[in-house]
Order: structure tokens, then sequence, then C-alpha cells
């Protein structure tokens, strides 16, 4: 019976993979195995898979990413579980031998921060945003116990919540590893605490949870307001490249893209609020044509037009 | 009474968790498999011997239809729509409602007292669904029969989102809105929102990270013209801003009206004028 499970399961993600019509075969792996791909001189890839949290893609559906410099290597988030985070940790060494000398983790996800408790135990420290911080805190025992239950015992073991080892509260340069780094912070953005670290010698920018690329970005913790001026921002500045959050590596056009599905998804959902409808009616009716190809439309886009339904719902009454 | 009935249902749903498991479920780690929308659960077998005893309940009859988003609920509020295939008349209508969520902590979401003023005993609510659970619904007719109708619903996303801590001087606002306008002697479809974090007392708050103690509506009293339309029992398997879309038939100009009472004793009146349209 697993065996018929895992069978289906892989049929979904090649599924999922054949919709999405991702850009870079070869690079993409359905199994959650860590793959360093690098991106720019020095600047690193660690793709996640797309798909839904099942056991053929372990939830490892997060990017995480390295930047190597003269003196050490900076990381940048911790993948989905313990052992996930040590295979991502793995990875790296086999690129440099280079001492990592801090772990960013850029938003409260469980895909980017439950390998943690790898990169602590080899002394690493762990940075994160005090919003992001207070946010785990608060609801990531209970993500973990979703996730023991989805993936198992055996896949999470060793996964534990944890407390930051650096809280910070604003945007910093970091001069840790022999190379200008720049950390990103624009208020409440696409979740409280969200940030996104540029490389500024090959502007590469990790993007976090403020751009998915070719992948339905999720709404749940946003602030819309804020989100849109984190993008004015980005666009403001001369990126090259983005490491999202999920989804393929992508040019400054990941920028517009998620622009634009945020202002289609806030029209719609308006619309549907000024006409009274249902709550009942709102996933299927905020259809959006231009996304369907994006990993988790079927998924993340419903659940997002529900978020944002509610959530206006509740302005229209608090007026 | 209902209120002391919920309690002890609780009681047994914790106790039911270690009866033997009747469906098949993956061996490891990973979810149940292959669960049917009609399914039972331990929790709901325990539930329904507290609740109806050995009673006959008829889930083959299509009398109750209940429908929920099947694909990527919001688990914070899950739509659920009951649909009664039987006009209220005074010789056979719904008399009662209840609405269960066979995983959550307090399984019995509502219990909905109702009359032949509705025309139609259709309701949508919406609820918090935790994890993977069946939702159920139970009517139970004026002539006594049962009959019920179940969906298997499959939350997504495992985190929950940050609950809304501004505007709590706002709580038990009241609002009843009619989306179709009035339809003279026939049901009319009414929205009855309530302005309410509905806390569970499980949730964190994220700046303090300290519980959140509970506090959510236990009860509504709707009615139009002094007549009684529902009234119902509530629990926190209810969504922040417990939400309700029902019928009613006017037959003249009067006040809608509904009475809502808080876990801390808050009580709350919405009213809405109707006037016949001509």
């Amino acid at each position: 019976m697993v065996r018929s499970r895992l069978l289906a399961g892989l049929f979904y993600a090649t599924a999922v993979l054949g919709a999405a019509g991702c850009a870079a075969p070869g690079t993409e792996r359905v199994d959650g195995a860590a793959h360093a791909v690098e991106v720019a001189r020095g600047v690193y890839i660690l793709q996640g898979v797309p798909g839904e949290v099942d056991t053929v893609t372990l939830g490892r559906n997060g990017n995480a990413g390295f930047i190597v410099g003269p003196t050490g290597v900076l990381a940048i988030d911790t993948g989905t579980s313990y052992r996930h985070g040590r295979e991502l940790l793995a990875e790296i060494a086999r690129i440099t031998d280079r001492p990592i000398r801090r772990v960013l983790i850029t938003h409260t996800r469980q895909e980017f921060l439950f390998g943690a408790m790898a990169y602590r135990e080899r002394g690493i420290p762990i940075a994160m945003h005090r919003e992001a911080a207070h946010l785990m805190a608060a609801r990531c025992e209970t993500c973990l116990k979703t996730l023991r239950r989805v993936l198992g015992e055996e896949e999470m073991r060793g996964t534990t919540t944890f407390k930051a080892d650096l809280e910070f509260d604003t945007a910093h340069d970091l001069d840790l590893i022999g190379r200008p780094v720049r950390v990103l912070y624009f208020d409440h953005s696409a979740g409280p605490g969200d940030i996104a670290v540029l490389d500024e010698q090959t502007n590469t920018v990790f993007a976090g949870g403020l751009l998915d690329w070719q992948r339905i970005p999720d709404v749940q913790d946003s602030d819309l307001a804020g989100w849109h001026r984190a993008l004015g921002a980005l666009r403001a500045m001369p990126i090259e490249r983005i490491v999202p959050g999920h989804g393929p590596l992508a040019g400054r056009e990941a920028i517009d893209a998620v622009e634009r599905y945020l202002s289609q998804l806030e029209a719609r959902v308006l619309e549907l609020l000024e006409k009274g409808a249902a709550l009942s009616e709102v996933p299927d009716a905020t259809a959006l044509p231009d996304f369907k190809d994006w990993d988790q439309y079927e998924t993340i886009h419903r659940r997002n037009a529900s978020v944002l339904f509610v959530r206006e719902e509740r302005l229209h009454m608090l007026d | 009474m209902i209120r002391a009935l919920a309690c002890c249902l609780l009681a047994a749903a914790a106790l039911a968790v270690s009866v033997a498991v009747p469906t098949a479920y993956a061996a490891v780690g990973g979810l149940p498999t292959a669960i049917g929308h009609a399914d039972s659960s331990p929790e709901w077998e325990r539930l329904r011997e507290k609740m109806f005893g050995t009673r006959t309940i008829d889930a083959a009859s299509g009398r109750v239809q209940l429908l929920v988003p099947l694909r990527a609920a919001y688990g914070a509020s899950v739509p659920v729509r009951i649909v009664s295939k039987l006009p209220q008349t005074a010789s056979l209508y719904v008399k009662r409602l209840y609405i269960v969520v066979d995983k959550n902590p307090s399984p019995v979401a509502a219990v909905f007292d109702l009359t032949t003023e509705m025309g139609q005993a259709d309701i949508e609510t919406r609820l918090r669904v935790d994890e993977y659970s069946h939702v159920r619904v139970i009517a139970e007719l004026s002539n006594g029969e049962l009959h019920t109708d179940s969906r298997y619903v499959k939350v997504s996303g495992g985190c929950s989102a940050p609950p809304n801590r501004d505007q709590l001087h706002n709580i038990g606002k009241t609002l009843l809105k009619l989306p179709e306008g009035v339809k003279m002697n026939a049901p009319t479809p009414v929205d009855l929102q309530v302005v309410h974090p509905n806390d569970t007392g499980f949730e964190l708050n994220n700046v303090t990270v300290m519980f959140i103690p509970p506090h959510f509506v236990r009860s509504i009293k709707v009615t139009y013209a002094d007549r009684k339309i529902f009234d119902a029992d509530l629990d926190f398997s209810i969504a922040e801003n417990p939400a309700f879309r029902f019928n009613f038939v006017p037959h003249g100009a009067g006040e809608l009206k509904a009475e809502v009472e808080d876990s801390k004793e808050g009580h709350y009146v919405g009213r809405l004028n109707v006037q016949p349209s001509d």
C-alpha cells in the first residue's frame, strides 16, 4: 500500500512538472536531494522541488542557497527537516571547504527553517528577523506536528523548533565572508520579518518569501500594501538575477510577475465581495488564467482567494 | 443544556482516540489512505453513541446534503453549506441540525434549533478544521428521523495565519444583510456575521508568545418580527468572525434581529428593518 501511494505521488509530481513547464530540465529533481548549482560567481542555489508536501517531495519545496566569499560562506535557509539540513550542509561541503559563518532564515515557513538544528550542531549561528522569530514561536510547533504526521517520524527525526542565535530588526550590511552582502528588510511585506539577501558583487538576490517564480506566491502571512512597496523597492535596485523562494532561478521579470499576480488576485476578490459572493464560491470564482500553469495553482491559489476574501470582508465589516 | 452535552461529547472524543481504527491506514508515518467521504472514524463512533444512542441515522436518503471544498481548503475558515431537500412545513420539517468536525478538539461545532419560519433549512457557515478530518451534518426531522451526510476535508498548508489582534473594540459588531433582497412569502437569504476573534484558547499570540485565552461566540438567537427563526449553540470550531447564511420567510414589514452571546458574557445585538419590496 505504501508502494502504491509512492507511485501515485510520483505520478502527481511528474504531472505538476509537466504542467508547470519548468524552465530548466536537469536541475529539477523530484526526490528532494540537495544539488548545488552555481548561478553567479560564488553564488549557489540549492533548489527545492515543485509539488505538494508529501512522501515523494518530502516537503522540500523551498530553495536554499549560499554565497562563497574569500574568508567564508554565508548560508541562506535551512530546508524542511534536520535530515534535509544535513544534506544541504553536505552539498555545501562538496563545493567548498571554507567555514560557514552564519545561516540566515529568510521567512517563517516550514520548508525554510526546520533544517536549522543541523546548522546549530555544527556551531553555525542562526539569524532571523525578530518578527519572523516571534511568528515561528507562535505557530511552528503545530506545523512540525503536521509535518511529522505527513512525512513520518523517520524523515523528521531530530527536527525541533528552536530559538535563533541572532535576532535583528532592520536592514544591514554583513561583513562576514570577505565579500559584501546586504540583508534587505521592507517591514511587513510577504510576511512579518521577511528578508531578502543581496550579493552586491553579482547583484544576485535571494528573495525568500518576497518572490516565487513559476509557483503561486502564498499570501497568508502578508500585508499586501507592504508587499507592493517591497516589490517597488526591489524593482528600483540593480538586481540582475533572483533566487526565488520557490521555483527556478529567475530574472527581474519575476518582480513584475508577482506584482501582477497579487494585483489580479486582489481585484478579483474585491469584485466577488462587492457581488455578495458566499465564501464557498470564492476559490472557483477566482480563476486567473494567466497563472494557471504555475505550480500550486490548484492549491495555494485557491487558498489565497479564501484568505484574501475573509480578510477584505473583515475590513468591510469594520468600516 | 446543549452546551453541557457538547462538553461531555468533548470528553468522549478524547477517550475515543484509543479505540481500534476500522479503516485502512498507511503503515509508515504517512496519512491514512483511501478515506471515503462516507466513512466513519473512531471519534465519530463515540460521539454518535453519546448523541444519538442506537437510533438509525440514514446516510443514503439524500434528505440533507453537505457541500464543502474538497481541495485546498483554508483551514482557518472552511465554508460548509448544508442543503435540505425538504421545504419547512408544519407537517414535516428539519428541527435540528448538528455540525461535527471529527478531529477537532471540540468536535461539535454547532447545534441549530430550526423553525418552519425558515422556509428552507439551508445554512452556510465557516469552520476551523485543524487537520484532515471528516465534517458531518446530522439533520433531525420533526418526525424523529435522522439523516446525515459527510465529507472528508483536507486542509492545506500546515501553518496557521497569525490571528488578528487589532480592532478588538469592535468585538460583537453584528451585521445582517439580504444579499438577494426581500422575497415576500418566500425563502429569503440572509447573511449574518459577527465581528469576533472566536479564540480557541490554543493559539499563541505572535507578539507575546503567550496563549490567547478562549473567547468565542456561544449562542445566536435570530428572530423576525419577534418570531423565532432559529437558535444556534456554537463552539470555537466556528471560524473567526462567525458567519451564517440562512433563509427566512418575510410576510410583511418587521425587524430581523440577532442576539449574540459570547463566552465572556458579552451580549450583542444586530438588527435589520425589512420592508416589503413592491
